[in-house]
């Protein structure tokens, strides 16, 4: 197929690589697919990231280990009057919003998954769970908070899910890292293929070149001629792309909620992000533009 | 034209290939207007010298100066400026062979970016005179050689060139087209063309009075036209 016949327009530099600008369609348009998951994936860390930062960061959850002494009833009693004492504690701290016990139902609920449901709760030793909402910004000093309820009760203990917040974190920035690189990894080899297909392409219309030159072309007018005709490629390109890309990532999303599972429910596309994704044909249009005219030129520079 | 500066001016040039020089020390001007045929035998320089002067090619020594311009100074966008002012008819026509005739005429015109309307008028103006009007949508590859030959002139003479060269012009011809183009090229020269004629067509020469370079042993010799007579 004829690269003129392929993208519709006149062109002055007739196609003798006849199957190249196809070749190149396919080429990139797996470029731009596997773009647009990598990009896509990206976000979606970004957003699950942020959003388990956004959760956590405001809240700290204090624990009261249940007292096993002798009497069921004197033991819960023990327990009732420390929680009231270091729920009164807490709400004196500055900077806490909110303290609120989380009721039995919840617990039990919060455990569910790790003990199964066949298990009589009334036996187990479970601990009473304050959730206490911190003011944003709040500058707490979990040290001080610390030995103020170890002198209240050593039962008490503080967990500000920092630690663990940070190993997720880390990991999901990993993952980020992963996604960026194979997403400059990408974008560089399509690069690679523009400015090899173009220099070919060069070389096997090196005649009509010359003839172009010999008429007074500028190397500015043969690069706008192949820039033109990878702009084409790149959007037509960035599209076909787009099209397996999206129901790809619906699918994959669907499949994520799906799960049901809490640690990825944050790890939606924002509309930002969308609209990115959307864009990605005219981002293709102009990075193959570019790309090969810089290719033509720097090439025609050294040719004749 | 009246211009007192030479329209081309070597100075101690030479020019060759792969660092070997085919030609040495060619020294010479040609006036604005003037027609020029240059001879030798084959492998004498004829088409090296011919590419150096429409600017394809540098002197790998000496000073080369077209419109005035020392060409070793001159940058890539200016030197196409340059080219855009001088026409080359080549022996084998060198067309796009699978562009139409008109957009082989037009191309030079494009590349000035001239209008689409004004191409027209000016390419079917050109094939009437011509004589190509009717093929004007044919595909250059179906052309015999004496009528790729007029494409070739038509695209070199479509943007008013103030130099026209043509390297054996008559070499694919018979006697007939070629007495046509030699016609051709002394009416182009009458409007103030200045033509130059690369040829071993000792005949030819002979039949015209006009000023000659005799390139041999690597050297150029200016003959001038009462002389060569």
């Amino acid at each position: 197929m004829r690269r003129d016949l392929l993208i519709g327009q006149k062109n002055e530099i007739p196609a003798e690589d006849t199957d190249s600008p196809v070749f190149m369609a396919v080429l990139t348009s797996i470029y731009m697919y596997l773009f647009i998951i990598m990009l896509a994936i990206f976000m979606a860390i970004n957003a699950m990231a942020s959003n388990w930062e956004k959760d956590i960061a405001g809240a700290i959850t204090v624990q009261i280990s249940p007292i096993e002494d002798a009497n069921k009833q004197i033991d819960a009693a023990k327990t009732q009057e420390q929680l009231n004492k270091v729920q009164q504690f807490i709400e004196q701290v500055a900077g806490v919003d909110d303290v609120r016990v989380l009721d039995e139902q919840v617990v039990q609920k919060l455990m569910t998954p790790w003990i199964g449901n066949k298990v009589d709760f009334s036996t187990l030793p479970i601990p009473q769970l304050l959730d206490v909402r911190l003011k944003p910004d709040a500058d707490l000093n979990y040290d001080e908070m610390t030995r103020g309820l170890k002198l209240l009760t050593p039962n008490a203990s503080i967990d500000n899910h920092r630690l663990w917040l940070n190993r997720l974190i880390k990991f999901a920035t990993s993952l980020k890292t992963v996604a960026l690189a194979i997403l400059l990894m990408v974008v560089a080899i399509c690069a690679f293929s523009i400015y090899y297909s173009a220099r070919t392409s060069l070389n096997i219309n090196i005649e009509s070149i010359t003839i172009l030159h010999i008429i007074g072309a500028k190397d500015d007018f043969i690069a706008k001629q192949y820039a033109f005709d990878y702009a084409k490629i790149g959007l037509m390109s960035g599209i076909i792309g787009l099209m397996v890309a999206v129901p790809c990532i619906i699918l994959v999303g669907k499949y994520g909620v799906s799960t049901g599972s809490g640690l990825l429910s944050g790890a939606e596309l924002s509309n930002f992000a969308w609209v990115l994704i959307m864009l990605t044909p005219l981002f293709a249009l102009f990075y193959s533009m570019l790309t090969s005219y810089w290719t033509v030129c720097k090439t025609l520079e050294k040719m004749v | 034209m009246t211009n007192s500066q030479p329209i081309i001016d070597l100075q101690n040039v030479a020019v060759g290939y792969n660092g070997t020089d085919v030609l040495d020390n060619v020294q010479f001007q040609l006036d604005s207007g003037s027609f020029t045929f240059i001879t030798g035998k084959s492998g004498a320089g004829k088409t090296t010298l011919l590419s150096m002067l429409y600017l394809i090619k540098k002197p790998s020594k000496g000073i080369l100066k077209v419109f005035g311009q020392n060409i070793n100074f001159s940058n890539r966008d200016t030197l196409a400026q340059m080219r855009q002012r001088i026409g080359v008819v080549f022996q084998d026509f060198r067309l796009l062979e699978s562009m139409s005739v008109y957009d082989n005429i037009a191309l030079p015109l494009r590349v000035r970016g001239m209008n689409e309307k004004e191409i027209y008028r000016r390419v079917v103006e050109l094939l009437q005179w011509v004589e190509l009007h009717k093929s004007i949508n044919k595909q250059c590859s179906t052309l015999s050689g004496g009528e790729k030959q007029r494409v070739a002139i038509a695209r070199a003479v479509i943007n008013r060139p103030d130099i026209l060269f043509a390297d054996e012009p008559t070499g694919s011809v018979d006697s007939e087209i070629a007495n046509k183009l030699m016609r051709l090229f002394v009416e182009l020269n009458k409007v103030g063309t200045t033509v130059i004629i690369a040829t071993h067509n000792e005949q030819l020469t002979s039949s015209y009075n006009y000023q000659r370079i005799d390139l041999r042993d690597g050297s150029a010799r200016l003959y001038p036209a009462l002389q060569h007579i």
